[in-house]
């Protein structure tokens, strides 16, 4: 059996698009993989996954029936023509090129364009507007960081390689000695197993984060706490940190949606860059947020450098109009105004609020997607695409926002094109059909 | 005549067994017997260097790979939190798990940094231990 050994591909599965991974194959199949941790061997070896789809499929009396990519394609363009109110989501699991053809598709339709950015890092977007972010790139972290902060965030499960690769354990220019030379602190509700790990443990009583960042900025800025606890924090140990803080040489916050998504949202956010903005004043001190998906700061970029806005964003007046709240996917679909949805590199019916799930079931609604889910089930056409970064090459961004290119591993199954493929078919399509 | 203590350290550096231990082998310490044969079962499954891996509970973060001395000797990829590109590294992660690539450079066969325990301290999931 022929071998063949890939080296560097890009992980395409969390923020952290590791660059350095070894793939086995065998006869054109994965077979193994090198310092890729356990989420990314998963998403390599599941390619060939028995829930992949691999043939056009179309809904005939409430079943899914194999078809052409050609019949697909004009069925899809035919529900997105007609619909008044189309929604395309997802996004965040796809390269570069499809987000941008999909950006243009969305335009053409006059739809609201969105991706999974506005159900989870959407307060941290929200909150760097209005405050700004003071920020680097995960290579500045590595190589001067000698404070590490994770607040509200576990990356051992979710982001594994973060540590070992970035933060705390890898020697840096500045930082030889690597872990010896850094402090790691972490502030969360519960203690997870990257609390185990930390030289510093906050148990912050759930909930209340904006207290306990509020104390901390009092701390930092000289002034004194007059309450013995804080968010269920002892005053000493949050002016210890204040100090930590103040007189390291080089702080790293990283906040998980333990923050975004708790009591506060936008606001715990903004006033946690506000605490960054403050300790620049005494030393140098940045903030990432840990991005889920691979590419969902992809999709930030592309949209923000196509339309002037990073999610959420509405074409039906014919221009880009950005109101999250009103134009964000969950809230087009609890309000009902959406008569189609094309759904890409996401599972929504599985995610989103009952209600927005079940009313994305009573609409037509496409799915291009490499998988089965919960929405190719609830879908009235499913294309199946070749997997960006296993099956295609593509761009995808960082959570630090450095874009990275992903390579292909092996081939994709015969017919199967990549989504920006797809997605321009659709797209040429729908402007035929539309007489343009 | 060795002491019970020196015995127990000789059966878990694997340096003796059960068998030599002649009060052990009457038959009113069979109880015992059998209880040490469970607490030493363990040792048999861990390696020279005395450390056991569960792959079981590994996630493959990879901090031990990288904390680990030798590694950070062998490989300038490894030190620096990349994958190592050279097979010679004590530690490597493959197929989303730690293994063995290469004990025999692992700090604990050398007599001054024998009581290194780097991988076990950093493994948040207690994949690793050591007997």
């Amino acid at each position: 059996m022929a071998t063949t050994v890939t080296r560097d591909a890009v992980c395409p599965f969390c923020g952290c698009l590791c660059d350095d991974i070894e793939i086995l194959a065998q006869d054109g199949k994965i077979a193994d993989t090198r310092h890729a941790c356990i989420l990314g061997t998963q998403r390599f070896l599941n390619a060939m996954d028995q829930n992949r789809v691999k043939k056009p499929l179309i809904r005939v009396n409430g079943e899914l029936k194999e078809t052409s990519l050609e019949e697909a394609v004009q069925k899809a363009a035919e529900i997105l023509v007609k619909a008044e109110r189309p929604l395309l989501f997802g996004w965040s699991t796809t390269e570069c090129g499809a987000q941008k053809v999909g950006i243009a598709l969305a335009e053409e339709l006059g739809a609201v364009i969105d991706s999974t950015t506005s159900i989870c890092h959407g307060p941290s977007v929200l909150a760097l507007q209005e405050v700004g972010i003071s920020s680097c790139t995960l290579g500045d972290v590595k190589n001067r960081a000698d404070l590490v902060i994770y607040w509200g965030c576990n990356p051992i499960h979710a982001h594994p390689r973060h540590l070992s690769r970035y933060t705390v354990y890898p020697r840096g220019f500045f930082r030889e000695r690597g872990w010896r030379d850094r402090t790691l602190v972490v502030v969360d509700a519960r203690k997870t197993d990257t609390a185990k790990l930390a030289t510093h443990f906050i148990q912050v009583k759930p909930n209340s984060d904006y207290e306990l960042i509020s104390a901390l900025r009092l701390a930092v800025n000289g002034y004194k706490i007059s309450s013995e606890k804080v968010a269920g924090v002892p005053r000493e140990e949050i002016e210890k940190i204040a100090t930590l803080m103040k007189t390291c040489h080089f702080g790293a916050i990283f906040f998980g949606l333990g923050l975004t998504m708790s009591a506060g949202k936008h606001r715990n956010i903004d006033n946690v860059l506000s605490l960054v903005r403050d300790l620049n004043s005494y030393t140098k001190f940045v903030i990432i947020p840990m991005r889920g998906h691979y590419n969902v700061a992809g999709f930030d970029e592309v949209l923000t450098w196509e339309t002037g806005y990073p999610f959420a964003v509405d074409f039906s007046r014919k221009y880009p109009h950005y109101n999250p709240g009103e134009t964000s996917a969950t809230n087009v679909l609890l309000r009902s105004e959406v008569d189609a949805a094309l759904i890409i590199a996401s599972d929504p019916t599985a995610n989103f609020p009952r209600e927005a799930a079940e009313h994305l079931a009573q609409v037509p609604v496409i799915v291009i997607d490499p998988f089965r889910s919960l929405t190719t089930e609830v879908a009235s056409v499913v294309i199946p695409p070749a997997i960006a970064g296993i099956e295609t090459e593509g761009t995808a961004y960082r959570m630090d926002h450095v874009p990275i290119r992903l390579r292909k591993v092996i081939d994709p199954p015969e017919g199967c094109l990549p989504d920006r493929e797809i997605l321009r078919m659709i797209l040429e399509r729908v402007r035929r059909l539309k007489g343009n | 005549m060795p002491t019970c203590l020196a015995f127990a350290s000789k059966l878990l550096r694997r340096e003796a067994g059960l068998d030599e231990c002649p009060p052990l082998k009457e038959p009113t310490h069979s109880e015992q017997r059998r209880n040490l044969i469970d607490l030493l079962i363990p040792v048999f499954e861990a390696e020279q260097t005395g450390i056991i891996i569960d792959a079981k509970r590994c996630n493959g973060c990879g901090n031990c790979v990288v904390i680990c001395p030798p590694n950070a000797m062998f490989s300038l990829n490894s030190s620096s939190g990349k994958g190592s590109n050279i097979q010679t590294v004590v530690l490597m992660v493959e197929g989303g798990r730690v293994k063995i690539a290469n004990l025999k450079e692992c700090y604990r066969f050398h007599p001054t940094t024998g009581g290194c325990r780097a991988c076990a301290e950093s493994c948040p999931t207690q994949a690793i231990k050591f007997v």
